[in-house]
């Protein structure tokens, strides 16, 4: 990891640097009302304070609502089938030879930059998902530290912060005006490189980053850190940490319990549909003229077909059982397999639904 | 740096065609001509396309050991199914896979063997059953149990004679209450009723069980109360199923996904899964 300093307007340049080069920078943007991560082609426009975490995450950067898998068309009663994959491909190969493939998201909270953890996890694992692989590999993420929490927020239960940095390549945190006036930097921010991904676009794009004067900046640094988490946790509602426990779920499957939490639910599938980390994805046939084409469009454990046979029979057949997938998916099963839990705790599932079902809530009835 | 595509399919042919019942079918697909070739293991499945309609999973019903071409056998359901009856010799169907993992016939070497299938949980058994009497003298006496609802309901019927004019192979055969004809000469009754009356023993034996989640849930209870370890009672699942290769989330099941950690489990694994297949 390298630190540095850097004020603010210079920070802004580098961004309209990184845009000059051809890169594509997505920040969050307003659009209709909400918050949103989008592509901007001025620097001028990414909030470098922002008070709120963005409505959705970037997911769909990585993992798009819908695509196509691959292609076909009918050539004298046969299919003749193109792969979707190789156009990805060859973009990519192009790209590397300059910059254009690069997608570099700035302003990333750290939940939404926490999720890539989960989605790696999954489209990573053998056989690669080569969608999701290609774009991945050209993703640069810029994160930013919280400086508000929401209501709905409840990160820190589930071993995050508005300051951790994991699934960063570069983390920003605004210096307080005291820090600034000692540096006499007007405002700036101190950045964490923290992959070779991130010393490269420091390196490659021209700007002024300072580093600190000093040696041991790590004790400055997670100073910094705790005075920052302090102040947002001020904010945030008292919760308790949710301590992995895979093994009391488990056991209280059949807990009455689970009718009164899921009573309202209505199966609306909203949930996954904001969640960074949900990625239940269905495969369908889809026809423009003559080409046809495989896509796959996000899906939701929520809703009643996901898990209905084809004779009628369904392992998951009321909301009781599909919300409790939900969290046992998120809390139980997805933890025993990899040590993590698969929910970054932004909260937007809660923030979301339209029956106001909590799955912060939901989880914290068990030890 | 061309990474591989798992959603495209290969595309092989319809080559002959056979029916085994009113609404069962069993296709011969052949493999494409550019000398690509496919394994298995028997109690794979793979993702099968009918262009133009979709996709749905289905066991390779044939033995690895024979694998100069796949064949499936299907029951209609519904869209890609129906689909699939409409398919003519010569037409394309478009297959990925093998996926899954698979019944582990190499360490059953030397056991006997019941294998007990219900209506179209058959296709299931029969590629280990070909796998089995392709290497008879590896196993023990071999016992096939068969049931469907109906008389005309059961499949693979000129197979299974063949299948038990084999030294050591017994095979009876069942319907349902109300499902026979004058000539039926096999038994009467639900499958888990007729095992318990035959009641083989279990001493050594592997039982093999496929069929409606329905006869699942009675054949195992029935398994146990005749003294079969959990550990020897083999079965496959049948979740819904999309991806094929644990990423689309459809087939999850506690701790598992059906079609990356199965299809087929003991009796002993299903027991610690929650009860949601
Ligand atoms: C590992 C595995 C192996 C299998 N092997 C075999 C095999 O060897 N032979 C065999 O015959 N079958 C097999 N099956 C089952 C087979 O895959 C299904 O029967 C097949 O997918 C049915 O497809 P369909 O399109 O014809 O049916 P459809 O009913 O058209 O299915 C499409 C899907 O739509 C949904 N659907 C159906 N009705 C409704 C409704 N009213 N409202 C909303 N949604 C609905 C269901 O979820 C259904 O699965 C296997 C399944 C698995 C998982
Ligand atoms: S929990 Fe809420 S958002 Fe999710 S499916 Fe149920 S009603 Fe919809
Ligand atoms: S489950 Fe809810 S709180 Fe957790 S990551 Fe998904 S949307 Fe955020
Ligand atoms: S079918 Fe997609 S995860 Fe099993």
């Amino acid at each position: 990891m390298t630190l540095y300093l850097i004020q603010e307007q210079y920070l802004r340049d580098w961004l309209a640097e990184i845009i000059a080069t051809g890169r594509r920078v997505i920040a969050p943007q307003s659009e209709n009302g909400l918050v949103v991560y989008r592509e901007v082609t001025r620097a001028e426009t990414i909030d470098l304070h922002a008070r709120a975490k963005p409505d959705f995450s970037f997911k769909h950067i990585l993992f798009p609502q819908t695509e196509t898998v691959f292609r076909y068309e009918w050539r004298e009663r046969r299919p003749v089938v193109e792969d979707a994959a190789a156009e990805t491909s060859a973009d990519a190969e192009n790209a590397s030879a300059s910059v254009q493939g690069e997608v570099v998201v700035v302003g990333a909270t750290p939940c939404d930059a926490a999720s890539l953890l989960v989605l790696d996890h999954v489209f990573l694992a053998d056989p690669p998902d080569p969608f999701y692989a290609r774009r991945r590999e050209n993703l640069i993420v810029i994160g930013r530290s919280c400086s508000h929490a929401q209501p709905e927020c409840f990160c820190t239960t589930v071993g995050l912060s508005p300051v951790s940095t994991q699934g960063c390549d570069i983390f920003l945190m605004p210096l307080g005006a005291d820090l600034c006036d000692e540096l006499d930097i007007g405002s700036g921010f101190v950045a964490e490189v923290l992959s070779e991904k991130g010393e490269a676009l420091v390196a490659n794009v021209k700007a002024t980053w300072v580093k600190p004067n000093g040696s041991d900046h790590s004790t400055w640094l997670n100073e910094l850190k705790a005075a920052h988490l302090r102040a947002v946790q001020a904010e945030m509602l008292p919760r308790r940490a949710l301590t992995p426990s895979p093994d009391e779920l488990k056991k209280d499957f059949e807990h009455p319990a689970w009718e009164e939490i899921a009573r309202a639910c209505l199966s609306c599938g909203v949930c996954a549909f904001v969640c960074p980390t949900c990625h239940c994805y269905d495969l369908s046939e889809e026809r423009q003229g003559r080409i046809w084409s495989r896509c796959r469009n996000w899906d939701s454990c929520a809703f009643g077909y996901f898990t209905l046979h084809a004779s009628g029979h369904n392992p998951r057949p009321t909301a009781l059982e599909r919300y409790r997938q939900r969290v046992m998916h998120k809390f139980c099963y997805f933890l025993e397999a990899t040590g993590a839990n698969m929910c970054v705790g932004c909260g937007r599932c809660v923030k979301f639904c339209p029956v106001g079902l909590d799955i912060y809530q939901a989880r914290a009835r068990w030890p | 740096m061309a990474m591989k595509n798992p959603y495209v399919p290969s595309i092989l042919t319809v080559d002959e065609i056979r029916d085994e019942t009113p609404d069962v079918r069993t296709l011969r697909l052949r493999l494409p001509s550019n000398g690509s070739r496919l394994s298995w293991r028997a109690g794979q499945f793979a993702q099968f396309t009918v262009f133009g309609v979709g996709e749905c999973p289905f066991t390779f019903a044939n033995s690895p050991t024979r694998a100069e071409y796949v064949e499936c056998t299907f029951k209609l359901m519904g869209k890609v199914t129906g689909a699939l009856r409409e398919l003519a010799v010569g037409d394309a169907v478009g297959l990925r896979g093998p996926y899954g993992n698979f019944f582990p016939l190499e360490s059953w070497r030397g056991r006997n063997l019941i294998f007990v299938g219900g209506g179209i949980g058959m296709a299931a058994l029969r590629a280990p059953l070909q796998f089995v009497l392709d290497h008879r003298k590896d196993y023990g006496e071999i016992l096939i149990l068969n049931g469907a609802r109906t008389v005309a309901d059961l499949v693979y019927k000129e197979e299974m004679n063949e299948w038990s004019a084999f030294d050591g192979v017994k095979l009876i055969r069942t319907v349902d209450p109300g499902g026979e004809t004058p000539e039926w000469d096999g038994e009467v009754g639900l499958v888990p009723h007729v095992f318990e009356k035959i009641a083989p023993t279990p001493s050594d034996s592997i039982v093999i069980t496929c069929g409606p989640p329905i006869m699942i849930h009675f054949m195992l209870l029935t398994l146990e109360k005749c003294g079969y370890p959990k550990e020897r009672v083999v079965t496959t699942l049948e979740n819904k199923m999309k991806c094929g290769f644990g990423k689309c989330g459809r087939c999850n099941v506690g701790s598992v996904y059906v079609c990356k950690d199965g299809p087929v489990f003991t009796a002993a694994q299903l027991e610690r899964l929650p009860k949601e297949f």
